[in-house]
């Protein structure tokens, strides 16, 4: 059986941002391009970051989409691309954040290595 | 007001858009008001502040019933529209929101933001479909925000209430922009008919923008709602000539829309009903 920690990219390097130091509910794209770029200037030029949704207790689609959406897509056209790892998720949030990878047809390989389930 | 006429229904809305012309007085008379559904909150607040705002005295005879005068103070009807910082209201009449205006797309998180734990603590009854209710105030209020484009802004409200025993949340959300139909018609002009064009706002992947990965907000509302603890929900939709009416009810749902008289601006109103409570 695979565990969560097995899912997680195994460089101790790899920087990881915790979302809910900022909030416990996020709503809009806009926030979510705003904590996208933080989140790229927080890998500066890295492969992989983690992105800690502990504490975290509700994303609307729009958030998750612009936030997780948008990386995965960019990952699974172009793998040298940040590769983004979430962890700590919620039900809900698991819930609304597949339905955003699906939704952008990415492939199950992808959306099981990026938000481990 | 005539008696009824709280109900998020609002059938006055030509009433309330009309133009008043020369008068620089006007009478808000609520004396007969029975009910007061946030989102006919919603509506009076932005008629008041309208009124106010063209050099007009408003004078508001407050409703005679009592549980309804108690909502329409709480709602503080008579003040000027307040921000987020003043939205949200410690257990009184049952108003879980007060009329707020959203400007910025930073307000919208704030208050979801800001509502999450009050709405655990102080409201645990309805509590239960707060990933439906944050996910219609995320993806509605950002809609208003960024389509709405009108000085007024988006403005929000809420309540709980009671319904043969079974506790209801309920949400208004309302704009003085171009309305669904206009805004829908962008991309998709074959929407002639404005209760059709909203019927199809609430379809997945139907948007007003030419983007691919908008569209998705009223589907996600839909679909937290079905994943929630809710007996019943019911969303309306009223924008330039249509009404849209979507009922859930044990997972079943039902669309129904309709004609009307013309309004300016998109007005939504979101109920939940359940039995259930938080269980801490």
């Amino acid at each position: 059986m695979t565990t969560l920690e097995n899912d997680i990219p195994q460089s101790s390097a790899s920087p990881r941002y915790v979302l809910g130091r900022h909030g416990q509910a996020f709503s809009t794209r806009a926030r979510a391009e705003q904590i996208r770029a933080e989140i790229e200037q927080l890998a500066a030029g890295g492969r992989d970051v983690l992105i800690d949704f502990e504490g975290v207790r509700s994303v609307s689609y729009s958030f998750a989409d612009e936030l997780i959406g948008v990386f995965a897509s960019r990952y699974e056209a172009d793998n040298d691309s940040l590769r983004p790892v979430v962890i700590g998720l919620s039900a809900q949030a698991q819930r609304v954040l597949l339905g955003s990878l699906e939704q952008r047809g990415l492939s199950d390989e992808v959306s099981r290595e990026l938000v481990p389930h | 007001m005539p008696r009824g006429a709280g109900s998020r229904d609002h059938g006055y809305a030509a009433e309330l858009d009309a133009d008043l012309g020369g008068a620089d007085a006007v009478v808000l008379d609520a004396s007969d008001l029975v009910d007061l559904h946030p989102l006919f909150a919603v509506r009076l607040a932005l008629w008041i502040e309208r009124h106010r705002r063209d050099g007009r005295s408003v004078d508001i005879r407050e409703p005679e019933d009592g549980g309804t005068r108690r909502r329409f103070r709480a709602f503080r009807l008579g003040r000027a529209i307040g921000g987020v910082a003043e939205a949200l209201v410690e257990d009184d009449a049952d108003v879980i929101i007060r009329p707020t205006r959203l400007g910025e797309l930073t307000e919208v998180d704030e208050l979801a933001d800001k509502l999450l734990q009050p709405l655990i603590d102080q409201f645990d009854d309805v509590a239960v479909v707060r990933d439906a209710v944050l996910m219609a105030i995320s993806e509605l209020c950002q809609n208003a925000v960024e389509h709405g484009v009108s000085d007024a802004g988006c403005v929000v409200a809420a309540s709980r209430g009671e319904v043969d025993g079974m506790s209801q949340i309920m949400l208004g959300i309302g704009d003085c922009g171009v309305g669904i139909p206009k805004h829908i018609r962008g991309s998709h002009p074959e929407f002639v008919v404005d209760e059709h064009a909203i019927g199809q706002a609430l379809q997945e992947g139907v948007s007003g923008t030419q983007r691919p990965d908008r569209g998705y907000g009223f589907t996600w509302v839909l679909k937290e709602t079905l994943s929630s603890a809710a007996s019943s929900a019911e969303m309306f939709v009223r924008a330039g000539q249509g009404a849209f009416r979507r009922e859930i009810v044990d997972a079943r749902v039902k669309d129904h829309g309709w004609n009307t008289s013309a309004t300016q601006g998109t007005w939504i109103a979101c109920d939940w009903t359940t039995i259930g409570r938080l269980d801490r």
